[in-house]
């Protein structure tokens, strides 16, 4: 469709303009989380780095916190970008929509720079509302909490509103009713209870089905809208397989929630409930495998952004390893009564959820950038031979398993010495974090944790870069698919 | 005691270092089971597609070290009673579900 | 498009997808009913906030298989024996001085949080504590001024300075204390208590 070629803001339309603001604030929050994950990291190798000033319990805040809030910057960023393609009409209030990005933008800059010079406050409930709610993941303060609902609320508003005005499919259903479920959700963990026991159980209603339901979904949908746009697959067949993947992925991911209350004071039922779906979880993904295959050699597909295409088949490794394997490894109470609240937990984070949303939201960074080039090819033979990308997607992934696995071996340490030899105490705790395979772990660590820095500046540099002297048009398998249906 | 029978959170065996053996398998054989599923469906599939009997049994002998990664994360965890049924089920959706999901994506591509 | 069985069709599919969905939401709120009621404080699972006037003992439960918290005999936190309200402000006092300074982000509670310093679940329980009479002076102590009277078994990892106030250093103790006698279903497994002075 690409007849002149017409790049940058002029090339997008009014949802698409809105979501490059959304992906410019993500990939800042993505440095952001590396940066303040390398000074955590360090910390552990050099204790009195930075102590008393910016301490561990303040980067790691800030890493995880930015985290969790660069990946909804980018779904809701990739939503903004197909929703006025795929529903057939303008964003219905697209002032709206800048009028929440910039509020969400603000609420974050603030709550960062109260982290930072804040920190902590009183035993109030004042400190909670207003500099950090303690808890992990959701430690933003109270208001930003009610900010954040707000946001999320008008972001449905705007989705359900402009399919309702244009036009309604599939895809459309299953993500209107999924932004239910991500602003419903979230309220879920905004309450205060002296109940630690309590406190946690709705805490992780927020965590894991934020993470392992609704996300899941949000995913599932941006990909049936990117198969059908950049592969031209068929639009019946991926939206019947939207539906099955809901299906199994809510069938064993809704009680998948038992396998996190093992330990919290929770009934015993929950060990039953949570490793049954735990050993089942795994079981969609390795089916999965099999349509791929299936994919792969009935249909000849010749995709015009080779970058996206590999984030997307590292989306489907590090989804499978990350979420699958890691996650079987430790996920039956009888392993996980050992490997609970060690690295092991972090080796399995750090892998599964780059493997699962930061993968996704890369690919759909370069199938924004190739439209803001002017639909140009970002296939073979690109101009410097793409090798840009191809470091950086080597590079990132290559840091984050690296990180995994050296996050294992400290993990397998702390459960050999600090939990079978010495007893679960702290004295046992302190034995492991000396122990010189500990260490190691976490020297391995941070030296694959300056690989991903690195893989995240080309990547950046790329973003910035691909394309601008190519001339040949993306031919795009779509058109032909899409207008045949 | 509900769900977990008489056998308790029978946890490798006996408590402290003599478990850990038997935890380090356990650990090792819960990876290759997801592993093994995997590779036993992309063999099944690449076989069906090729249809290439030689691919079909690369896959069904996948499928054998994945009945003994099964047995050996259940002995090692020393599991028991409905876990037990549990690792049986999980085999078998571990051998049907590729099989389901072939009939299905050739079903739905038709 | 006409040759797709109904098993491989979109409508099924849609409505299977719902029907999964909800059957498992559904199940997923009965339990929590059921849950909630049982993790409600002074339910069979999760203590009552008195339980900090109590001595709180860690023993193997034969039948379980795993150790468990016991209530014991009085044993009054601070020295002093707390009305039910009292002892509930104290230990949500404790909570909130928790959240409020961010201990989650080193620490882990119920094994959830960070791991740069050890799991406060049991901490009241932990042999660091020298002995069941000094602990309670200890931790006050220890946690108004962390980084002179630092436990860092020969690490060189310290708390940071909080600057908590002596009344919210109780307060988290008393909330430690009561953590204590959650039933984690043996988690952490193979917890080594502090020696139990007078125990059997």
């Amino acid at each position: 469709m690409s007849t002149a070629k017409i790049t940058g803001i002029a090339a997008l339309d009014g949802g698409q303009r809105l979501a490059v603001k959304y992906f410019a604030v993500a990939i800042v929050l993505f440095g952001a989380q590396i940066l303040f994950g390398l000074l955590a990291g360090f910390q552990y190798l050099s204790p009195d780095f930075l102590y008393g000033v910016v301490d561990f319990s303040v980067n790691r805040m800030v890493h995880i916190n930015a985290m969790i809030v660069w990946m909804l910057f980018g779904f809701i960023g990739s939503i903004y970008w197909l929703i006025e393609d795929e529903s057939g009409t303008e964003v219905v209030g697209l002032w709206l929509g800048n009028l929440a990005f910039w509020l969400f933008t603000i609420a974050v800059v603030i709550v960062v720079v109260v982290y930072l010079v804040i920190q902590t406050g009183p035993g109030q409930i004042e400190s909670i509302w207003f500099i950090n709610e303690g808890r992990e993941y959701i430690e933003a303060p109270r208001w930003a909490d009610v900010g954040i609902v707000v946001c999320l609320l008008i972001f449905f508003y705007n989705v359900a509103a402009t399919f309702m005005k244009g036009r309604w499919s599939g895809i459309a259903g299953v993500l209107v009713l999924d932004l239910v479920a991500v602003a419903g959700m979230y309220l879920t963990g905004m309450f205060y209870s002296p109940n630690l026991s309590m406190d946690q159980f709705w805490w992780w209603w927020v965590i894991h089905l934020w993470v392992e339901a609704t996300w899941e979904v949000l995913v599932g949908c941006i990909m049936a809208w990117g198969l059908i746009k950049t592969l031209g697959a068929r639009r019946q067949i991926v939206t019947t397989w939207l539906y099955i993947e809901v299906a199994l992925m809510l069938g064993s991911g809704i009680l998948g929630l038992g396998h996190h209350y093992f330990w919290i004071g929770t009934p015993e039922y929950w060990l039953t409930v949570g490793g049954f779906f735990s050993a089942l979880e795994p079981v969609p993904l390795v089916a999965m495998v099999v349509h791929a295959v299936y994919d792969s050699g009935v249909h000849r597909f010749k995709s015009p952004n080779h970058p996206a295409l590999a984030w997307l088949i590292a989306h489907a490794f590090g989804n499978f390893f990350g979420a699958g394997v890691w996650g079987f490894m430790h996920t039956l109470p009888q392993v996980n009564i050992y490997t609970h609240g060690t690295q092991w937990s972090a080796s399995h984070g750090h892998f599964a959820f780059f493997g699962a949303y930061a993968t996704m939201n890369i690919a759909v960074f370069y199938i924004a950038a190739q439209r803001w080039r002017g639909n140009v090819n970002f296939g073979g033979g690109l101009v410097d031979n793409g090798w840009k990308w191809k470091w950086a997607l080597g590079l990132l992934n290559g840091g984050v398993v690296g990180m995994t696995m050296a996050l294992l071996v400290s993990g397998y340490d702390q459960v050999f010495i600090e939990r079978a030899l010495e007893g679960a105490t702290w004295s046992g705790f302190f034995k492991a974090q000396q122990n010189v395979w500990y260490l190691q772990g976490m020297w391995w660590r941070q030296i694959f944790g300056y690989m991903t820095l690195a893989g995240f500046f080309l990547l950046v540099w790329d973003l910035m870069t691909i394309g601008v002297r190519e001339t040949r048009p993306a031919v795009f398998p779509t058109e032909v698919a899409e207008h045949a249906a | 005691m509900g769900a977990l029978g008489h056998e308790g959170l029978n946890i490798v065996g006996p408590m402290g270092p003599e478990g850990l053996d038997a935890f380090l398998r356990a650990v090792i054989a819960g990876a290759l089971v997801v592993v093994f599923g995997a590779v036993y469906a992309a063999c099944f599939a690449f076989g069906r597609l090729f249809s290439s009997l030689i691919l079909m049994r690369v896959a069904y002998g996948c499928f054998g070290l994945l009945m003994v990664t099964v047995y050996v994360l259940a002995t090692s965890l020393q599991l028991g009673g409905v876990w037990n049924v549990l690792m049986v089920l999980m085999l078998v959706a571990y051998f049907v579900a590729p099989r389901m999901i072939w009939r299905l994506t050739a079903a739905t591509h038709e | 498009m006409s040759n797709v069985p109904w098993w491989a069709s979109e409508s099924f599919w849609r409505k299977t997808a719902i029907w999964v969905t909800a059957g498992m939401t559904l199940v997923l709120i009965a339990l929590t009913f059921d849950t909630v009621k049982v993790i409600t404080a002074g339910h069979s699972r999760v203590p009552a906030y008195e339980v900090i006037n109590k001595r709180i003992y860690y023993r193997m439960n034969t039948k379980r298989k795993f150790q468990e918290p016991v209530i014991g005999e009085d044993a009054p936190l601070f020295g002093k024996m707390l009305s039910p309200e009292e002892a509930e402000a104290m230990v949500s006092h404790g909570k909130m001085t928790v959240q409020a300074k961010n201990c989650g982000s080193c620490h882990t509670l119920l094994g959830n949080g960070a791991y740069y310093a050890p799991d406060l679940t049991k901490a009241w329980l932990d042999p660091a504590w020298a002995g069941e009479s000094v602990r309670e002076t200890l931790m006050v102590q220890f946690l108004l001024d962390p980084t002179t009277n630092a436990r860092g078994f020969g690490s060189t990892r310290r708390m940071p300075n909080l600057h908590l106030t002596e009344e919210e250093a109780r307060a988290v103790v008393a909330f430690l204390k009561w953590t204590s006698a959650i039933d984690t279903t043996g988690f952490p497994r193979n917890f080594t208590p502090v020696a139990q002075e007078g125990d059997l």
